[in-house]
Parts: C-alpha cells; sequence; structure tokens
C-alpha cells in the first residue's frame, strides 16, 4: 500500500517535472521577433502572439477593408513581404502563407530563417488545426485553446435551427465567378445552414455560373463577398446585368475581410449567413 | 460583265446574310440550360417573367446581338484598314487599335472612372483606339511596306499592352486587377441591353464611315496619283476611315473586350469573292465577321463547362497560326 502510494507520487512527481520541462522548453523556443509577410499570418499573430512578439506585420495588415485585425495592427511597423526588409528585421520566425512570393519564401530560408507557411483553410477543421498549431508553434497554447472555443460556440448557435431542408444559394461573384466544393466559401455556406448551388453542379474550389443556370436554378439566395470592397472596380460601376436585381433571389453582402483567410472569424460570415436564411423562412 | 459581277455579289451578300441569320436563330438555342424550339419561340413572340422568357430575351438575345455587331464591326474594320493601307496584314488587333481601345477601357476601370458614368467606357475606347491608329499613320506612314506596319503594329500593341499591365499592376483592388485580366481575354457572356445600347449606335455611326469610302478606296487600289486625279481627296478618305474605325472598333472592344483576328480572317477569306477589289470587300466582310463571331461565341458555350473559354482566347487559337501561314504566304510573294 505505501509502496503503491510511494509509486503514485513518484509518477505524479516525474509528470509534473515533464510539464516543466516541457514549459520551459516552449518558453525557450519561443519566438521572440516575429515577422509576418502575410494577410493571413498578419491577424493569427495579432490574436495569438504577445504584442512584444511582433516585430512587424504585412503592410495589409491595417486594411480596414481586407483585416479583421486592422485595428490591432495600428503601430505595428508594416512590410512589403521582400526578402530585404525582412532580414533588415532580424526575424526568429517568419509567417508566410499560400500565395507569398516562392522567391522570397526560398531566399530566407536559405539564408538559414525559420520560415513557416500558412496554408490555405478550406473548412472548419482546417481552422481549428492551424490556430493550435500556431499558438504552439507562438508559445501561447492556451489562447489558441480559447480562441477555437469561441468559434466553436459562435458555429453551434448558428446551426441549431437546421433540419430538413436547407434553402438553396449561390456565392456569386461580379462577373460569374462561384466556390464550389473544397473551396472556404462553400464550407461557410454550408456550416450556415444552405444548399450550395456550385455543389450541387458539381464544381470545384473556383467555378464560373452563367446568369443562365442562376435562372434555371432559382436559388433563394446569392452571396456577394466583394460588395463592400471600396476600391473602384466594374462590379461597382453598374455594370451588372439588370437580370441580377430582378431575380426569385435575395442578394447578400458579407464583408470581404471575413472571407479572406480561413480564420476564427469566418464563424462570423456563418453567424451573418444563418441570420439570414432564418429571415428567408418566415 | 457588269451584270453577271452585280449577280454575283447579290448572291454573295443573301448567302452571307442568310449565314448570320442561320447562326443567329442557333445562337438563341445554346446555353447551359436547355430550351426547345417551341419555349424560345414562345418566349421571343410573347415575353412574360418566366425564367425560359427571361433567358431568351435578357440573356441569349442581348449577347447574340452583341456578338453580331462586335463581329461585323471587327470584319469591316479589317477590311477597311487592309483597303486604306493596301496591305492585307493590317487587322485592329495587329495595328495596335484594340490595345489602344484596351488600355483607355482598363484606365476607366483602373480609376473607377465607369462609376462616374456608364458612358466613360465606350469613350475611352474610342479615344484608345484612335490614338493607337494615329500613332501607328505616324510610324508606318502611308506608303509602308507590310513589315514596317506591322512593326509599328507591335510597338504600339507592345506599348498599350505595357500601360494596360502597370493599371492590373498598380490596381488598388485584387478584383479590378482579375476583372481587367480577364475582360482583356474578351467575352460577350451575361451582356445585357444596355450593353447593346451602349455601344449599338457609335459602332453604326464607324460603319456608315467606313463604307462610305467603299468607292474611293476602290479607286485607291489603283494607285494614288490616280486616286487624287479621279478626285479622291486621300486626306479626307484617311482621316474618315480612321475616325469610322477608332469609333466602331473603340465601342466594340470596350463592351466585348479583346477578340482578335477577326478583321484578318474574314477579308482574307471573301477577297477572291469580290474580285480583289477593296471597296467591294467592305460590305461583305461585314457581314462575315458578324458570321464569325456569332459561330465563335456559339463554339464557346458549347465548349465551355466549369470555367468559361473566353471568346477572343478562341478566336486568336484559330487567328494565330492563320496570321502566321497569310506571312508565309507573303513571303513566296502568293499574296
Amino acid at each position: 500500500m505505501e509502496n503503491r502510494g510511494g509509486l503514485a507520487a513518484f509518477v505524479l512527481a516525474i509528470m509534473f517535472f515533464q510539464t516543466i520541462v516541457e514549459k520551459l522548453a516552449i518558453a525557450e523556443e519561443m519566438p521572440q521577433r516575429i515577422v509576418s509577410i502575410h494577410l493571413c499570418a498578419d491577424q493569427f499573430t495579432l490574436a495569438l502572439a504577445n504584442r512584444a512578439q511582433i516585430a512587424s506585420l504585412s503592410y495589409l495588415a491595417t486594411d480596414e477593408s481586407r483585416s479583421y485585425m486592422a485595428n490591432a495592427a495600428k503601430g505595428i511597423q508594416l512590410n512589403n513581404g521582400t526578402a530585404e526588409e525582412v532580414v533588415a528585421l532580424r526575424p526568429d520566425l517568419v509567417l508566410a502563407g499560400f500565395m507569398s512570393a516562392r522567391a522570397t519564401i526560398e531566399s530566407l530560408q536559405a539564408l538559414g530563417y525559420r520560415v513557416l507557411e500558412l496554408a490555405l483553410s478550406t473548412n472548419f477543421d482546417d481552422i481549428r488545426a492551424q490556430i493550435q498549431l500556431l499558438a504552439d508553434i507562438l508559445g501561447n497554447p492556451k489562447k489558441g485553446k480559447t480562441l477555437i472555443a469561441k468559434m466553436d460556440q459562435q458555429l453551434e448557435t448558428a446551426v441549431t435551427d437546421i433540419y430538413g431542408s436547407r434553402p438553396l444559394a449561390a456565392i456569386y461573384q461580379p462577373m460569374g465567378f462561384t466556390s464550389g466544393r473544397g473551396s472556404l466559401e462553400s464550407s461557410i455556406l454550408i456550416s450556415a445552414g444552405f444548399e450550395n448551388l456550385a455543389v450541387r453542379l458539381k464544381m470545384g474550389a473556383l467555378g464560373h455560373l452563367p446568369l443562365e443556370t442562376l435562372i434555371s436554378a432559382r436559388p433563394s439566395l446569392l452571396v456577394n463577398w466583394m460588395g463592400d470592397d471600396p476600391h473602384p472596380s466594374l462590379s461597382r460601376a453598374g455594370y451588372a446585368h439588370p437580370v441580377l436585381a430582378k431575380g426569385p433571389w435575395q442578394i447578400a453582402f458579407i464583408p470581404n475581410k471575413l472571407w479572406s483567410c480561413g480564420a476564427w472569424y469566418s464563424a462570423l460570415a456563418v453567424k451573418q449567413l444563418a441570420a439570414i436564411r432564418r429571415s428567408l423562412k418566415k | 460583265m457588269i451584270r453577271k459581277t452585280h449577280q454575283k455579289t447579290f448572291t454573295l451578300y443573301t448567302g452571307l446574310a442568310l449565314l448570320v441569320g442561320l447562326l443567329f436563330i442557333t445562337s438563341m438555342f445554346i446555353g447551359p440550360s436547355t430550351l426547345s424550339i417551341n419555349a424560345v419561340w414562345a418566349a421571343l413572340v410573347a415575353p412574360d417573367q418566366s425564367p425560359s422568357a427571361i433567358i431568351v430575351n435578357q440573356i441569349r438575345l442581348p449577347r447574340t446581338i452583341l456578338a453580331a455587331l462586335v463581329g461585323a464591326t471587327l470584319g469591316l474594320a479589317g477590311a477597311t484598314l487592309q483597303g486604306l493601307l493596301r496591305n492585307p496584314l493590317a487587322e485592329p488587333g495587329i495595328i495596335g487599335a484594340s490595345s489602344g481601345a484596351a488600355l483607355g477601357a482598363s484606365l476607366v476601370l483602373y480609376f473607377g472612372l465607369a462609376e462616374i458614368s456608364i458612358l466613360a467606357l465606350p469613350i475611352a475606347g474610342m479615344i484608345g483606339a484612335l490614338i493607337a491608329v494615329a500613332m501607328l499613320f505616324l510610324l508606318a506612314g502611308r506608303n509602308a511596306s507590310p513589315l514596317a506596319l506591322i512593326l509599328s503594329g507591335v510597338a504600339i500593341s507592345s506599348f498599350a499592352s505595357a500601360l494596360t499591365a502597370l493599371a492590373i499592376n498598380l490596381a488598388s483592388s485584387a478584383y479590378a486587377a482579375l476583372e481587367i485580366t480577364f475582360w482583356l481575354m474578351g467575352s460577350l457572356t451575361d451582356r445585357s441591353m444596355t450593353h447593346v445600347a451602349l455601344a449599338a449606335p457609335a459602332m453604326g455611326v464607324g460603319w456608315v464611315l467606313m463604307l462610305s469610302g467603299a468607292r474611293s478606296l476602290s479607286i485607291l487600289s489603283l494607285g494614288e496619283d490616280t486616286a487624287s486625279s479621279l478626285g479622291v481627296s486621300l486626306n479626307t478618305l484617311r482621316v474618315r476611315l480612321v475616325l469610322g474605325i477608332a469609333i466602331a472598333v473603340g465601342a466594340a472592344v470596350s463592351i466585348s473586350g479583346a477578340i482578335g483576328f477577326v478583321g484578318l480572317i474574314v477579308p482574307h477569306i471573301l477577297r477572291p469573292f469580290v474580285g480583289f477589289e477593296p471597296g467591294r470587300l467592305l460590305g461583305v466582310s461585314l457581314l462575315g465577321g458578324s458570321a464569325l463571331v456569332i459561330a465563335a461565341d456559339i463554339a464557346v458555350r458549347l465548349l465551355s463547362t466549369g470555367i468559361e473559354i473566353r471568346l477572343g482566347v478562341v478566336t486568336s487559337l484559330i487567328g494565330a497560326p492563320f496570321f502566321l501561314f497569310l506571312l508565309l504566304k507573303l513571303r513566296r510573294g502568293t499574296i
């Protein structure tokens, strides 16, 4: 009996010791000069790292129309994502992402910098995994868990009333671009309780929806996530086809910044769309 | 003899007009949704708010009308340029008129001028085309060799494309950049009657200006001195035709984007049928261009599944090898 107790105490002591060692290891590895050259990495860094750890963020980080964390990014040095700038910032961790210039990443790696490339998350499982991975690497695993919990809670409230058939909706960007299977947009739409027209038509991540198809399929909602882009473009200039405004559908404009990255705030896009779905049913 | 020529011309016009009509009707049946003959007919004669009526009247009809008008413009402009420059390789795309129009239009997109007035796009297209053609005349001169002409065209095109690329490069919205890029590929997908109303009048004015020069063009083929002695004022003719080309091509390109090589292929195919007379080539090239672009736009719809193949991409895929073939023929001295 005594022996057993002793053993248990021993095991507990080892476990305790191990956690301390792990904690120390993490603290030691905790990057102190993080440089991000990617819009999505900027926002994750702001949410998961301590401010003192951040050396620089990409020039898009403070753009209100593209970055959900634009406010938090104010006051932090910005960069244009060239290797030269990054080297001058003496980073101990460089965060890049999908569509970052390959040449920049390769030259930074060749110079011996630790570069982490974020993949594009196209569904909420990816997003959870990415948040936790980054939180661990940035040395704040707890912040990651909190963020995931917050996201999951928002997702849950959005889908409490999904039962039976889902209303048909389509992502419809100016010029008829749409998003089907394997895209973040589709995951957001489906998580909000809709059926995605592009998926029904077996389209991949990027597809094209001719107006004709839209008129025959008669979705009850068209989702545009570019509508609030303040920069000039044809779509804003009234070149859209008049039929679009007269269809049997409602058109929803969801802020662009909620879609540009697969992140915890993607759940906010789900929430907004779910609210629209409820108003449709009435 | 004259009577026979007239008869042949009449047959040619009738044949081409029938072809355009046939293709026009066919085009009304082509699209992602299958509509029966009855449905299309019902939609045309008694339009209501049913999906099939909307599809036929507001999507397929404007698209087909624009294909016909843009094709006619490009065919006619090609024949006019070839007559005026007395060069079988002249074409709005090759001499830089289309790139000039495209530049004008992309600057409008880039600076957001289209939001001020919907007319900004066609007007900028016309100004761009006009500057490009004027520059061609300055660079190549009147009696330029085919090679000098094409080199000047390449220079103008490249410069206009470089400036367009700069606009894409500096575009403040990724979406605007994407829009310009895709628009440059040329397409008539999902155009509306608004676009028809926007571009048709200008194209009409351009056609009248070009067609009114038909007789003078035929006389010009006898040589500039002969033409002058027969009372053709070369400068007036040049100004009239260049204005006509710029106005029509500028308006067309601003709605459809760049659709290349139509003005090269059509006059070349039709030239033997009109006895190699430049003036008589104009009217038939107008109809021929119309037929070619409607046919290409039908092909685009039949070929596209998922992501749309752009009309300009299709005409260039056919046109570029054709251009090479013409160049080889030219080197052998067979045209």
